[in-house]
C-alpha cells in the first residue's frame, strides 16, 4: 500500500477516533472534553504508541468513571484504538491491514468484555482477559516456530 | 521469536490498567487493558509475517576464499546476504567460528533492510592451532520496528575448512653443520632389471626377454646386449613419532613436536605422491599409540596427515602386543646373563658381575615406550621398510637400543633428533649451552655410526646460529672441536 494510502488511513482514523471520543465525552464531561482532546492528540504525537494508549485510557478513566454506558464504554474503547492505530501507521509499525485487525480484535473483545461485565464481577472477567491473551500470545508463537521451521533453534 | 524488555513493559502496563480497573470498578480501564494486550497481539502477528517474509526470501552466503589454511596464518572468508524486503526492520547477518578459530579483525554484522537489500563483507579469521574445522552456518537476527520482538536463527550453509600445521623456514635439518635440503626422493634398490632408468650394458644371456635386447648396442659391439635398467620400488615408510612430554619443551608455536610435526608431514605427504605405503606409531609413556597398518591407500594418506594436524591431542592408547621372534639387545643380554650363571668357566667367572649390573638397565630399556615402538614397526615390516624416527635426546639410553635394534636386523632408519637445549626456555649461560648441544651431538654421531642408521639433527635456525656464533666455534672455525 502506498505512502498516500497510508497517509489518508492515518488521518481518516485519527479524525474518526478524536471524534467519536470528543463526541462521547461531550455527553459525559460537557466542556471538559474539550482540553481532553488536545491532550490526547498531544499525547499520541508525542510518546510511543503504547504508552501514549495507556494515558489517554486513565484520563478519559478519570474522567468519567463508573458513569458509562456499555455502548459509550465501547465507543471510548473503539475511539483510543483508532488514535493507537493511526499513530502505529504513521510509526510504521502497522499497515493499513493490521490496524483493521487490531481494531476488529479490540472492539469484539471489548462488547465481549462489557456483556460479561454485566452478569459477572471484575475480577473474574480480568481474569478471563488475561488469560485470553496470555494463550493467544503463546498459540501464536509455537505457530511461527512450527510453520517456519524453527524449533530446531529453540 | 523472542521478546524484549520493551515488550514486558508493555505487558506490565496493560496488567496495571486491568488491575486499576478491577480496584477502582472502571470499565475503561479495563478496556484499555484489552486494548494494549490486543495491540501486543497484533504487533505478535506482524513481527510473524516479518520472519516468514526473511525465511522465504533471505540468501546467504557463507564460504572462504580457500579451502586449506595454514595454522596462525589468516584466511579470509566472504559473507554475502541478500533479501528484498517489504516490512519495516533490521536484519543482521553475523558469522559463527566455531572453537578453536579466533576473528583476525573483527566482523561488523551485515544488515540488511527494506532499503537495503544487498551487503556482503569479506573478513578474516585465524586458527592457532591446526586440525579441521567446521563453521556453522551464519547467524540471522531480527528485530521490528517497535523493538517488541526479536528473533534468531542459523540460515544457509557452513563450511570445513582444514588447517595445516605452520611450515616452518626456520628449521634446520641436517649433520654436523650441514644443513640437507631433502630428507629423501626416489628410492633406489640396488637391484637391476627392467625399468626407466637406463643402467648399464651386459651381454645376452641365454633366458633373456629378447625385447631387451638394444639393437643399436648390439650392432655396434657386434655381439647381442641388453640394457640393464635400474629398478623402481615402492618403499615402506614406518613413521614413529615420540610425542611424550619432553617433546612439548619449548616457547609456544616452535616447540619440539612443532619442527618434528612439519617433517613428519612432509614425509607423510611425499610418500603419498609416491604411492609408498605408510604408516604411523605414536609414542607416549603409555605406549605405542595410534597404532595406523602400513597401507598405500588416499584415505589412509589423508588419514595419517589428520592425525599429523591431531597430533598430541590424545587418542585411545593402544599397547603393543606383538614381539619380534628374533631377540633384542635386551634379550640377547637377557640369555647372555642367564648362561653365565649356571658356566663355571673363567670366561663366564669374569663376565658374569658385567651382566648381573646390567639388569636394571636392561629392564629399564625393554619397558621403554620408543625401544617397544622400533620393535612393533619391525615386527609388521616387509623387507623393504624404511623407519623414521622423530625424537629428541631426552631418553638417549633408549633411542640407541632402540637404533641398534634396528641395526641388527638391517632395517635403514633414519632418526630426526632435536637437542633439547634449543627448546629450553630458560636463559642458561652460553658456555653451558653450548657445552649442551656438543654433548648433544656427541650422541648424535654416535647414532649416525651405527651400520644403516641415519641421524639428523632438527633445530632451529636462530637459535642454532645465535649459539654457533655467541661462541665463535662454528662448525668450519673450529677445527673439529664444533659439532
Amino acid at each position: 500500500m502506498s505512502n498516500d494510502s497510508s497517509r489518508l488511513w492515518r488521518i481518516l482514523l485519527s479524525f474518526t477516533g478524536i471524534s467519536v471520543i470528543g463526541f462521547l465525552m461531550w455527553e459525559l464531561s460537557g466542556v471538559l472534553a474539550l482540553p481532553l482532546v488536545v491532550i490526547l492528540l498531544i499525547s499520541t504525537r508525542v510518546l510511543p504508541p503504547q504508552y501514549a494508549f495507556a494515558v489517554d485510557a486513565v484520563l478519559v478513566a478519570a474522567l468519567v468513571g463508573e458513569t458509562v454506558t456499555s455502548t459509550q464504554a465501547i465507543g471510548l474503547a473503539f475511539g483510543l484504538g483508532a488514535l493507537i492505530g493511526a499513530e502505529s501507521i504513521r510509526n510504521d509499525h502497522f499497515d493499513v491491514r493490521t490496524v483493521i485487525g487490531f481494531l476488529t480484535i479490540f472492539v469484539v473483545a471489548s462488547g465481549a468484555v462489557v456483556s460479561f461485565l454485566e452478569s459477572s464481577g471484575f475480577a473474574l472477567v480480568a481474569l478471563v482477559v488475561a488469560v485470553t491473551t496470555a494463550v493467544s500470545a503463546y498459540g501464536l508463537h509455537r505457530y511461527e516456530l512450527v510453520t517456519l521451521d524453527l524449533l530446531t533453534e529453540t | 521469536m523472542q521478546a524484549t524488555r520493551r515488550y514486558w513493559e508493555t505487558t506490565a502496563l496493560a496488567g496495571l490498567l486491568v488491575v486499576f480497573g478491577v480496584a477502582i470498578d472502571a470499565p475503561i480501564l479495563l478496556l484499555g487493558g484489552v486494548g494494549l494486550a490486543s495491540w501486543l497481539l497484533a504487533v505478535q502477528y506482524r513481527f510473524y509475517v516479518l520472519v516468514r517474509e526473511v525465511r522465504e526470501n533471505l540468501t546467504v552466503d557463507f564460504e572462504p576464499l580457500r579451502a586449506q589454511v595454514g595454522a596462525k596464518e589468516p584466511f579470509a572468508v566472504r559473507l554475502s546476504a541478500e533479501a528484498t524486503l517489504s516490512l519495516p526492520s533490521e536484519v543482521t547477518i553475523s558469522p559463527t567460528a566455531p572453537v578453536g578459530i579466533q576473528e583476525a579483525d573483527r566482523w561488523p554484522p551485515l544488515t540488511l533492510s527494506p532499503e537495503t537489500s544487498f551487503e556482503t563483507y569479506v573478513g578474516t579469521f585465524e586458527a592457532p592451532i591446526a586440525g579441521e574445522f567446521s563453521f556453522d552456518a551464519p547467524r540471522v537476527q531480527i528485530e521490528n520496528k517497535s523493538s517488541l520482538f526479536t528473533e534468531s536463527f542459523s540460515h544457509g550453509d557452513g563450511f570445513d575448512i582444514r588447517v595445516e600445521p605452520r611450515t616452518s623456514d626456520n628449521i634446520f635439518i641436517g649433520k654436523g653443520g650441514t644443513e640437507v635440503s631433502s630428507g629423501f626422493g626416489e628410492h633406489e634398490s640396488d637391484q637391476r632389471g627392467p625399468g626407466v632408468g637406463a643402467a648399464d650394458l651386459r651381454e645376452y644371456m641365454p633366458g633373456d626377454d629378447i625385447s631387451r635386447i638394444d639393437w643399436k648396442a648390439t650392432a655396434r659391439l657386434n655381439k647381442p646386449h641388453v640394457r640393464e635398467h635400474d629398478v623402481e620400488t615402492t618403499r615402506e615408510v614406518g613413521l614413529v613419532v615420540d610425542e611424550r612430554g619432553s617433546m612439548w619443551d619449548g616457547p609456544n608455536g616452535n616447540r619440539k613436536i612443532d619442527y618434528v610435526r612439519d617433517i613428519a608431514l612432509a614425509f607423510a605427504t611425499r610418500s603419498a605422491s609416491m604411492n609408498d605405503p605408510i604408516g604411523l606409531y605414536t609414542v607416549s609413556n603409555a605406549g605405542v599409540q595410534s597404532i595406523r597398518g602400513v597401507q598405500a591407500t588416499d584415505s589412509h594418506y589423508a588419514m595419517i596427515r589428520s592425525l599429523f594436524a591431531q597430533l598430541g591431542k590424545g587418542e585411545s592408547p593402544t599397547t603393543s602386543s606383538s614381539r619380534d621372534s628374533r631377540l633384542s639387545v635386551p634379550e640377547r643380554a637377557h640369555e647372555l646373563r642367564d648362561a653365565f650363571a649356571t658356566d663355571s668357566t673363567a670366561y663366564a667367572e669374569t663376565l658374569r658381575p658385567y651382566f648381573e649390573t646390567l639388569r636394571p638397565y636392561v629392564e629399564k630399556v625393554e619397558s621403554s615406550p620408543l625401544f617397544a615402538g622400533v620393535q612393533r614397526v619391525i615386527a609388521d615390516r616387509s623387507e623393504n621398510l624404511w623407519l623414521v624416527v622423530f625424537t629428541d635426546d631426552t631418553h638417549r639410553e633408549e633411542l640407541l637400543e632402540a637404533a641398534k635394534f634396528a641395526s641388527h636386523r638391517n632395517v635403514q632408519l633414519l632418526v630426526f633428533l632435536t637437542p633439547s637445549v634449543f627448546y629450553n626456555t630458560d636463559d642458561d649461560p652460553i658456555e653451558s649451552t653450548y657445552g649442551a648441544y656438543h654433548e648433544f651431538e656427541s650422541f648424535r654421531k654416535r647414532l649416525d655410526r651405527l651400520t644403516n642408521v641415519s641421524a639428523m639433527e632438527v633445530s632451529s635456525i636462530d637459535r642454532r646460529t645465535a649459539v654457533l656464533s655467541e661462541t665463535r666455534l662454528t662448525p668450519q672455525a673450529s677445527g673439529g672441536r664444533s659439532p
